[in-house]
């Protein structure tokens, strides 16, 4: 009996190790980047925890609707390999908080489809996924947003400063309120400082 | 029988326990993925390459998560395949001094050259703290959230906010509790 149980003890230990229940491996994640979007992770220029240096570093700060998608870029950097994606949406201006923008203006946001080359058993290939930044969803048509932009002449582009920061979704009329007084009031904090 | 069947049911709970306490606690800050790349346990390293003006910066921070010794960070050669590269993307639009990406076969360092070094923000610009940041990720770090850690994790979301260049004990205790 005893004999009985000692084995099964070490039977079902096997099992649980073999499920994985003790797995501890430091590099279990897939890298593959083929499952599921890649998360970039920035270090900013400004604490974009703080709403007054939110407002501050941004050259307009707005509540708009996303209309349509309005593009995609994927921009060369000094590697020749490597490209950073970026999307770009078409947003009607509703009311603004700092600067006058009117109408509709192209909305810049870090992140979109980026092809990874990805090695499985010695072989190279080329799989479609989505690179986001700090985990920001991209932005869709139909979605109310609290945006703060700095203007990209050379592109005619306002790139959202800070993500997600930056682009609060407003799925409500008190949140849209409450983040309308939010920045405004911290607008305000600056321009007093 | 069924006292054995016990057994092994107490016994899955124990090593599960067990296997979640040597996971990072709850305040540790992890992310899901890293540069790393680990032939077998206990020998873990990142291969990198350079395709960035900001070597000074790059040379500090490898130095700096080095002498921590879990993980090598060495310079890639003809015989390996680099895990991590070091570039440089201008926007003088965005507001982000560095980033780091997982991109299947190679991640990327970036560093913004419009940003970097600019005066024009609150904090003076610091390259050194923003290299160690980045190369944090690469190790698996994760951006503490609040605005309680700005002066106590160099791997708060603004790294040139943070009182010192290189990492804090809490960065060292998130990475020896990952490596």
């Amino acid at each position: 009996m005893r004999a009985s149980v000692l084995t099964l003890i070490v039977v079902g230990w096997t099992l649980i190790i073999c499920s994985g229940c003790g797995s501890n491996d430091p590099s279990g994640v897939p890298r593959d980047g083929g499952r599921g979007p890649a998360n970039t992770e920035v270090s900013y220029a400004f604490d974009p925890g703080d709403k007054r240096q939110l407002v501050s570093s941004a050259e307009n700060v707005f509540v708009g609707r996303v209309v349509k998608r309005a593009g995609q870029a994927s921009l060369p950097t000094s590697a020749a390999a490597v490209r950073v994606p970026q999307t770009q949406v078409a947003v009607r201006v509703v009311t603004n908080i700092k600067g006058y923008l009117r109408g509709t203006v192209t909305v810049n946001q870090y992140g979109g489809r980026v092809d990874t080359v990805v090695e499985r058993g010695g072989r190279r290939r080329v799989e479609p996924g989505v690179d986001l930044w700090e985990g920001d969803p991209l932005l869709k048509s139909g979605e109310v947003v609290l945006l703060a932009t700095a203007y990209n002449s050379a592109r005619d582009w306002h790139t959202i400063v800070a993500q997600p920061f930056a682009d609060q979704r407003i799925r409500s009329r008190a949140t849209g309120k409450r983040l309308v007084r939010e920045f405004r009031e911290a607008r305000r904090a600056r321009r007093s400082k | 029988m069924g006292r054995a069947f016990l057994c092994v049911a107490l016994s899955a709970v124990a090593l599960c326990v067990t296997s979640s306490a040597s996971a990072p606690p709850a305040e540790a800050h992890g992310l899901g993925n890293d540069s790393v790349d680990c032939t077998v346990p206990f020998d873990c390293e990142i291969r990198w390459e350079d395709q960035t003006r900001y070597d000074g910066a790059r040379r500090f921070a490898i130095g700096q998560w080095n002498r921590l010794g879990r993980v090598d960070i060495v310079p890639d050669s003809a015989a390996t395949i680099a895990d991590l590269e070091f570039v440089d993307y201008k926007d003088c639009a965005a507001r982000w001094d560095a980033f780091w990406s997982p991109r299947g076969a190679s991640d990327t360092i970036g560093f913004n050259p419009c940003s970097i070094t600019s005066h024009k923000y609150s904090h003076r610009p610091d390259p050194n703290a923003v290299a160690v940041h980045e190369v944090g990720h690469a190790l698996r770090l994760a951006h503490p959230s609040g605005r309680y850690w700005q002066r106590r994790s160099i791997m708060y979301a603004c790294a040139r906010c943070t009182p010192t260049s290189t990492y804090h004990a809490h960065d060292v205790n998130d990475y020896r509790r990952t490596w």
